[in-house]
């Protein structure tokens, strides 16, 4: 990446869909994990799939999910899920849980 | 499905029970009859529950039941269906 | 005339027959010496045998070529023979007959006596060569292949040397096989010879008669002369190629006749296949037999040498067997000479029948040889079936049947013990509350002792019924003294005494309910192995059969499915009309799939049709194109509801659920459903209709309203049956009502038995009333039908076809449309709850159960239209079956009258209504309940 090339925003979130995502609220510290299955002008988020994480601690899935645009810090690939599909079974629960951000 | 939107999800649930979260530690549960872009919704027969730090810090909930209930959509977080939880 | 009298070979054909047989003959070469017999008188038959203008030398050269062929394994000397024509035969013969007695005996003389000659000569030769070379096996396989080979007309390959001449030799006779005539006509003996040396093994019986043959006048001469060979083993033989079979198979083969189905074609030809009559020298008959015979058993006889021989021997010798012996009057020219056979032949009985049948024979000459074939063969069928037919009646065999298999399934002999299960039952007696059981067991004995092993539905209905009232009598009486018993120690502790006398219905009815759901965890476990084992028994599929238990459900249902159903022509007619009402393969792996009824979380059902997310998608697709429709409508464009349709997935079998049947689980999906009949033409309907019965197992709405797959209904799903009732039911009835004719009303109600569990679906009050709507309307046709003779009997008939699986699938189980008292409860407490929460002021005084009651009615409607539909031993059955019931809703009514309860007016209500709900079943009846009693409806 030594010659800058900008990504919109826009194209990077149709890139994701289909993709592993995390979704970053503003506020309580919330994650929603989860298939980004799409967006629109807004930033609106609809995710499938999703997982809700407080405090770095599971919720629980609560499948389906609509994520107003308002309360997004931001959003990006969910890396771990992305290494969990690579990698070996084991291996992951021994990865870090470290998330992902862009 | 290419040119589905996020608030596709809304309209297929329309007359459904969906699960709304709110800021300000509440949430509702109702049928969606309505929707617009901004998420302004209507429910029916919808169950509010607000979440409540008492004295000693514990969490207490209380719960409003409406017919019928508009929210205005600034307020809403969240939106899923209560099937799946 | 016969045979003789054309042979065209003359003098010629020794010459011909020096040569090695290979030259063609010319026609005029042979005709030189037919000549002389054209001019005969009484070869009226002639023409009959030859047809109208045959080549005779041509057809003679054909048949002669095939001698040679065969004779390259037949011993030297009989290709000489075989080629030789019988008149130069004649001229070098046995006997010293000159050509004027060949022309007399000609009219005289049957053909086989000929060939008989002929044969004779050749088995003399042969015998010792040939010394009893075949086993019976040997023969055995012989006559099979040649009879495998027969439709061909080929040569039995596996005979032995003699054998190389094609079958068909006999055919002789014109109409048969074109190529053979030639052959046989040239060659008459070295046919035979050819085709019996195998059987040749004479009879030891025989042997003395040759003499007789010689003795016989111009015709013996004339064969002699014919025939130079000198192997005749079977003196006996001469008379006709058939004679020798019939030795060969009256001693060597007789064991095999039994087996050879061309017995029933002796019959018809009229010849007796009776090996007791083979043994007899046939000579005599063929002799005697007069050429018009020999002809016609030709004729008659299959082209195939097999079958020939072996038929046509018996023929030959029965033939002339039942002239001599029976009949004087025989037609045949020489009865002379006959009675001299007869002497000598055994005195075997012949029936007059077969001589008759023989003239029969004669007259049937028409027939082609195939016709001929085709008849024999039928005749062997008949005479296969008929052989032991009439011993026995039919009901003499299904007794006999049932008993063995009663014999037979009983492993267990105390449990297959009628007396004994009265015995275990009354003896239990008030614990297990011995009337439940009855059913069960009265059934349990009669599946052992054999109805459910193919016997007959309908007998063991009415077997069962029976069973269950003797079963219920036994258990009655035995149950009145414990009863006694206990209504002392009652009254002693005055238990209950508020409420007035226990019946014994409510007595026998604790102990069920105990039994049904004992607590809520291990119900709803008793609940899943009981809708799984409902669910294998029901289905028809195989591949659930090796489950353990459940074998005997799918053997005793599959029989039922397919005899009642697919054997019943009726039925199929109309069935037909139904459109495939087969069960598919994607219904069986369906069923075979669904874990539906185990699990009320409609997700399960969902995610089997394409997802929620699908399923939901649909239905938006289904409003759009629903609300374009509308405003088509009413902008006045034309309408196409193709798009629709195709929304609407109602053929969709990609899924194992039907999407369609998903669109139902969702209420929005209900709801647009009258919008969407608006726009569907009638076939859609009736298609879209016969998914949904169906797949009814899979309806969301079933599930959630039977009380065995949810025995806790909450207060949205007491809302959504109501709104399901309310939306969609009514379009089912107005659909029927309006639209539809009996057999599509049949035809759905065949979609529901057959590709659900009907028992479970009747514990759904959605199901049950979507049961009631269809038999309900079905039987009002068929009333105003009767009126106006609507209906056709096959209709009737399949109705009473599905009735009678309808019903089948209920029976025993119809005291389950009833919830248990707990699921009532719970729904009271539901609706109650739901009262309280938007009426809160109007329930404040008063106790709940007072308002709210379990409204009962839409079973009550379901065994009325049930029991209006069926026969009186339907009904009987339905009334043992539900007896508590009856009695249980009488008991109620009656608490109401006697309760303090504040709300009178209420309880009165509620009185009324049971007993009005109670009494539109009774009537249908012709009873009537009133007061607490039952009476006769006047």
């Amino acid at each position: 990446m030594s010659e800058f090339t900008p990504i919109n925003p826009k194209p990077y979130l149709r890139e994701l869909a289909q993709k592993p995502i995390v979704v970053t609220l503003k506020f309580n510290k919330t994650q929603y994990k989860g298939t980004l299955v799409s967006t629109d002008n807004y930033f609106n988020i609809q995710l499938s799939d999703a997982e809700e994480v407080v405090n770095g601690e599971s919720k629980g899935k609560i499948g389906d999910i609509f994520i107003r645009c308002n309360n997004v810090l931001y959003i990006g690939e969910d890396l771990e899920k992305k290494k969990k599909a690579i990698v070996v079974p084991e291996e992951q629960e021994k990865v870090e849980p470290t998330i992902a951000q862009s | 499905m290419s040119l589905e939107t996020p608030l596709d999800l809304l309209k297929l649930n329309l007359d459904e029970q969906v699960y709304v979260k709110l800021r300000g530690a509440r949430s509702l549960v109702g049928t969606l009859q309505a929707f617009d872009s901004h998420c302004n919704i209507v429910l029916s027969d919808a169950i509010e529950t607000i979440y409540e730090l008492d004295d000693e810090g514990d969490l207490q909930s209380v719960e409003r039941n409406s017919e019928m209930i508009f929210v205005r959509g600034d307020t809403v977080t969240l939106i899923t269906t209560p099937d799946e939880e | 005339m016969s045979f003789f009298g054309f042979d065209p070979s003359g003098p010629k054909s020794k010459e011909r027959n020096n040569d090695g047989g290979n030259k063609p003959l010319d026609f005029d070469d042979t005709y030189g010496g037919l000549g002389d017999y054209e001019q005969e008188e009484g070869d009226y038959l002639n023409a009959e045998t030859f047809g109208a203008d045959v080549e005779l030398g041509n057809d003679f050269d054909f048949g002669h070529s095939e001698s040679n062929q065969s004779g390259a394994s037949a011993t030297i000397q009989q290709p000489s023979h075989v080629h030789r024509s019988y008149v130069a035969a004649a001229s070098q013969g046995v006997s010293s007959s000159n050509p004027a007695q060949l022309d007399t005996s000609i009219d005289l003389k049957p053909m086989e006596s000929l060939w008989t000659a002929g044969e004779q000569e050749y088995q003399q030769e042969q015998q010792p060569q040939q010394p009893q070379v075949m086993s019976m096996e040997d023969i055995e396989r012989q006559q099979r292949q040649m009879q495998m080979a027969a439709a061909a007309h080929q040569q039995a390959p596996s005979q032995q040397g003699f054998m190389q001449m094609p079958p068909p030799p006999h055919n002789f006779p014109m109409q048969g096989l074109p190529p053979q005539q030639p052959y046989q006509q040239d060659q008459p003996n070295s046919q035979f010879v050819n085709q019996y040396p195998p059987h040749m093994i004479p009879p030891p019986a025989m042997q003395g008669h040759p003499n007789q043959f010689q003795q016989m006048p111009p015709m013996f001469n004339h064969h002699q002369s014919q025939i130079p060979n000198p192997n005749q083993h079977y003196p006996q033989m001469y008379p006709t190629p058939p004679p020798n079979f019939q030795e060969h198979h009256g001693q060597q083969q007789q064991p095999q006749l039994p087996l050879q189905p061309p017995q029933p074609p002796q019959q018809g030809n009229g010849y007796s296949a009776s090996p007791q009559t083979l043994p007899q020298p046939q000579l005599a008959h063929q002799q005697v037999s007069p050429p018009t015979t020999t002809q016609i058993q030709t004729e008659l006889q299959p082209p195939a040498g097999v079958s020939r021989s072996i038929l046509a021997s018996p023929q030959s010798v029965a033939s002339p067997r039942t002239e001599s012996n029976v009949t004087s009057a025989s037609p045949q020219p020489l009865q002379q000479e006959q009675q001299e056979h007869y002497q000598v032949r055994s005195p075997e009985q012949q029936l007059p029948v077969r001589n008759i049948q023989k003239q029969m024979q004669q007259r049937r000459e028409p027939l082609t040889p195939e016709e001929q074939k085709r008849l024999q063969v039928r005749h062997a069928k008949v005479e296969k079936i008929m052989k032991h037919s009439g011993v026995m009646t039919p009901r003499d065999k299904d007794f006999i049947t049932r008993y063995q298999l009663s014999q037979i399934v009983t492993d267990d002999p105390y449990n297959e013990d009628f007396y004994f299960q009265v015995y275990k039952i009354i003896q239990r007696g008030g614990i297990v509350g011995g009337e439940s059981n009855k059913g069960s067991i009265a059934r349990a004995y009669l599946e052992h002792s054999g109805h459910r092993l193919g016997g007959r539905y309908k007998r063991a209905d009415i077997a069962l019924q029976r069973m269950q009232s003797q079963v219920e009598k036994a258990v009655t009486v035995a149950k009145e003294r414990p009863q006694k018993n206990k209504d002392n120690v009652e009254k002693i502790t005055g238990r209950e005494g508020v409420l007035g006398k226990i019946s014994s219905a409510m007595n026998s009815k604790a102990p069920r309910r105990q039994l049904l759901i004992p607590s809520h965890k291990a119900s709803r476990i008793s609940n899943e192995d009981e809708l799984q084992s409902l669910l294998l028994a029901s289905s028809a599929s195989p591949s659930t059969s090796s489950l353990d238990g459940t074998d005997e459900h799918n053997n005793s249902h599959q029989p039922v499915d397919a005899a009642s159903l697919a054997n019943v022509p009726a039925l199929e007619d109309v069935t037909q009309h139904l459109g495939n009402v087969e069960i598919s393969q994607n219904s069986k792996s369906r069923r075979r799939s669904s874990y539906a009824f185990t699990s009320v979380d409609q997700n399960s059902v969902l995610s089997r049709s394409g997802g929620r997310k699908f399923v939901l998608s649909l239905i938006e697709t289904v409003y759009r194109e629903v609300l374009e429709l509308e405003a088509n409508l009413r902008s006045g464009k034309e309408i196409n509801n193709t798009l629709l349709w195709e929304a609407l997935h109602v053929d969709d079998d990609i899924y194992e659920v039907c999407p369609f049947i998903s669109m139902l689980t969702f209420d929005k999906g209900v709801k647009i459903m009258p919008r969407i009949f608006n726009f569907l033409d009638k076939k859609q309907k009736l298609k879209l209709l016969q998914t949904f019965f169906s797949e009814l197992s899979h309806l969301n709405i079933i599930i959630i309203s039977s009380y065995k797959t949810n025995p806790t209904p909450t207060d949205n799903q007491l809302k959504k049956i109501d709104l399901f009732q309310t939306v969609f039911l009514k379009i089912i009835v107005s659909f029927l009502s309006n639209n539809s004719n009996f057999i599509e009303i049949m035809g759905l109600l065949l979609h529901l038995i057959k590709n659900n569990n009907v028992s479970f679906i009747s514990t759904s009050k959605i199901g049950l009333n979507l049961i009631t709507v269809l038999i309900s309307r079905a039987a009002l046709i068929r009333q105003d039908s009767n009126r106006s003779n609507g209906l056709s009997s096959p209709e009737i008939s399949a109705w009473n076809e599905i009735y009678d699986k309808l019903f089948t699938a209920l029976e025993s189980k119809l005291a389950s449309v009833f919830p248990p008292q707990e699921y009532l409860d719970k729904v009271l407490k539901v609706m109650d709850e739901q009262q309280q929460q938007h009426l809160p002021h109007y329930n404040s005084g008063n106790s709940p159960s007072n308002v709210q009651f379990y409204d009962q009615s839409y079973i009550w409607q379901f065994l009325a239209s049930l029991a209006l539909s069926g026969k009186l031993n339907h009904q009987r059955i339905i009334i043992d079956e539900v007896r508590e019931e009856i009695f249980g809703t009488i008991n109620a009514a009656e608490e109401l009258l006697n309760s303090n309860e504040i709300d009178k007016a209420n309880a009165t209500y509620r009185r009324e209504k049971l007993y009005q709900d109670l009494n539109l079943f009774l009537n249908v009846m012709g009873l009537v309940s009133r007061d607490g009693e039952i009476s006769e409806l006047k």
